[in-house]
């Protein structure tokens, strides 16, 4: 199941707030929650919620043994098992295929490449789990005593199958006791609509825009998708290559802004994992920005551990080329997912060793800069088929023969004008600099204005939400396949 | 100062607003008797509700079956559909409207065709 679905809005959202909030105890609602995440999670995936709770499990024993054996090496031992236990599940179903794929190639072995599905959220949900065991190995939390509450915290379906990865010591108190207030409460579900209809409304629209330009990108449909590619209009690939770019940030930031507005909504308070990523004016910048819960991980759990910056800049360099292939590889089974990866180590580290005046530059060149980077960097990720990304690379520049504006492409740009614009606004702060400052205004008209929208802003963002889901059936959610 | 005082003591209320909608289309989409079977815009049978099956339930299907169901068949869906085109109407300037791909078409002939 995801957010954007009608069955999600209408049916088990309500559902679970109702039983929510009849549920007396703080274990009750916590087994309201339990419940209705496995739910959540049957629903996409009914095979794999006995990964789900396998991993669980495992890791909820492993971590009684580490902490009882806390300072000595026995805790190591259960943290090395944990860590295979997860890292080896999490291989398997994400990255056996692509390795069998690649021998098979190379190799020709094994003859036939066995397919294997990847259970939903199966990243997020693994990187809890290994930042939980290393915090109780760290002494930096206790181990949790009952299962069911590391359970809650794994399978809560606001964050389990699309992040932000949240941390145990972040929501460890929240367990056991939480509070939410009517502010709360209002809070919460003005994040969670806007999401939703960034996510419905701009997402799926510069979604849609995409697939039409710049078509699949998928390797499999290559022979069907290159003639057009090469004839498509450079207007055609500008327009699809950017309303990606929009689609991924509106898409994926839509998903952490409902899961920390249902999240309000029930007393639990996530971190933010992104801050306007668009307006960064360095790589470095971005990064600080986008899937920060991401960046945090491999921050404390893998470049701090390998020596981080203390031990030189030639070790700094290898730390940091480990962290963005890792990245990458999180990202996706795929080649242009690790180079997507590496291709930002090389930014990062011409930024940090060989030409930090790239983090000086003035205002306006520093975000050129970044966005153009970053542009460029998207066209890697989408295209899993390299031939398709060098026609369209290629293409934006008319080095195909292909003319640069043409009927179609000038009627779909004409088309989307002003909805580009609104989805551009999108992602800077404007919109909510806006919002605060009609409702925070003491002028009588502006007060006025301000409770009304107050009240029908999340109404009419639910009510468009609804009437686009019912008429239009794009309702991809990309971060969903990691 | 008022208006924070306002704002703050108006959450409870805000709130409720948006729950009473909320659950208001949860009831609405619940009402099995307005959910059409064909849409009258789009000239089309609309999805039925899928057969439960072990296996289809084991494999996802009967569950996506029923998310597929349950927007197709939503009651008033013409309605909705409207609303949704009147949204579309203001994403841009419509001089033409594309639907599907544009393909090279036939030459045309500069003069009758002779059979030479």
């Amino acid at each position: 199941m995801v957010f954007s679905s009608l069955v999600f809005l209408c049916v088990f959202f309500p559902l679970q707030m109702l039983i929510y909030a009849f549920a007396r105890s703080i274990e009750a609602k916590n087994t309201v929650l339990i419940l209705f995440s496995l739910v959540f999670y049957a629903w996409g995936e009914p095979f794999y919620i006995v990964l789900l709770l396998f991993m669980a499990f495992a890791d909820w024993a492993i971590s009684q043994g580490i902490y009882k054996y806390r300072g000595t090496g026995k805790s190591k031992a259960f943290l090395v098992l944990g860590c295979i236990i997860d890292l080896g599940l999490l291989a398997f179903f994400k990255y056996a295929m692509f390795l069998m794929q690649n021998t098979h190639d190379w190799f020709g072995f094994p003859s036939v490449v066995p397919q294997i599905a990847l259970p939903i959220g199966i990243s997020f949900y693994t990187f809890q789990l290994l930042s939980y065991m290393v915090d109780v190995y760290r002494q930096e939390v206790p181990a949790q005593p009952k299962f069911r509450r590391l359970l809650l915290y794994v399978s809560l379906f606001h964050q389990c199958i699309a992040g932000p990865i949240v941390r145990y010591q972040d929501v460890a108190e929240q367990i056991l006791s939480r509070h939410v207030d009517s502010e709360d409460m209002r809070n919460g579900i003005n994040r969670f609509v806007s999401g939703l209809a960034k996510k419905v409304l701009l997402a799926n629209v510069c979604g849609s825009i995409a697939s039409r330009t710049i078509l699949s990108g998928a390797a499999g449909d290559q022979a069907a998708n290159l003639p057009t590619l090469e004839n498509a209009a450079a207007l055609a690939l500008w327009l699809g290559c950017f309303a990606y770019a929009l689609q991924i940030y509106l898409d994926f930031s839509a998903y952490s802004d409902m899961a920390i507005g249902m999240g309000l909504m029930v007393g639990f308070r996530y971190k933010e994992n992104f801050n306007y990523p668009y307006l960064a004016n360095s790589i470095t910048d971005f990064w600080r920005r986008w899937h920060m819960s991401l960046s945090s991980f491999f921050r404390d759990y893998v470049y701090i551990p390998l020596g981080g910056n203390r031990k030189g800049k030639a070790r700094q360099a290898f730390n940091l080329l480990v962290v963005w292939f890792l990245t990458g590889m999180w990202h996706g089974a795929g080649w242009n997912f690790i180079l997507w990866g590496l291709y930002y180590f090389v930014f990062l580290a011409l930024e940090k060793f060989l030409l930090p005046c790239l983090q000086r530059l003035p205002g306006f060149f520093a975000h050129l800069y970044t966005l153009v980077v970053v542009f460029f960097g998207w066209i890697l990720f989408y295209f899993t088929d390299f031939t398709q990304g060098w026609v369209v690379l290629k293409g934006l520049f008319c080095l195909n023969g292909n003319p640069l504006i043409n009927f179609e492409s000038q009627n779909i740009f004409l088309n989307y004008l002003f909805f580009l614009v609104v989805a551009v606004v999108a992602c800077t702060p404007l919109p909510r600099m806006l919002y605060h400052r009609l409702t925070s205004s003491t002028n009588g008209a502006a007060i006025v204005l301000g409770t009304v929208a107050e009240y029908i802003l999340p109404v009419a963002g639910l009510l468009f939400s609804i009437s686009y889901l019912v008429g239009d059936s794009y309702n991809p959610f990309l971060y969903l396949q990691f | 100062m008022r208006h924070a005082r306002t704002y703050k003591r108006g959450s409870r209320g805000k709130a409720a607003v948006f729950f009473v909608v909320l659950y208001a289309f949860g009831v609405f989409s619940m009402l099995l008797p307005l959910r059409p079977t064909e849409s009258i815009m789009e000239k089309r049978k609309l999805t039925e509700l899928p057969v439960f099956t072990v296996e289809a339930l084991a494999t996802g299907e009967y569950t996506k079956g029923i998310d597929t169901w349950f927007a197709d068949t939503f009651p008033l869906r013409d309605m909705f559909f409207q609303l949704n085109n009147w949204v579309q109407s203001f994403y841009g300037i419509k001089t033409v409207e594309i639907v599907g791909n544009v393909q090279q078409g036939d030459e045309i002939p500069d003069a009758p065709y002779t059979g030479e």
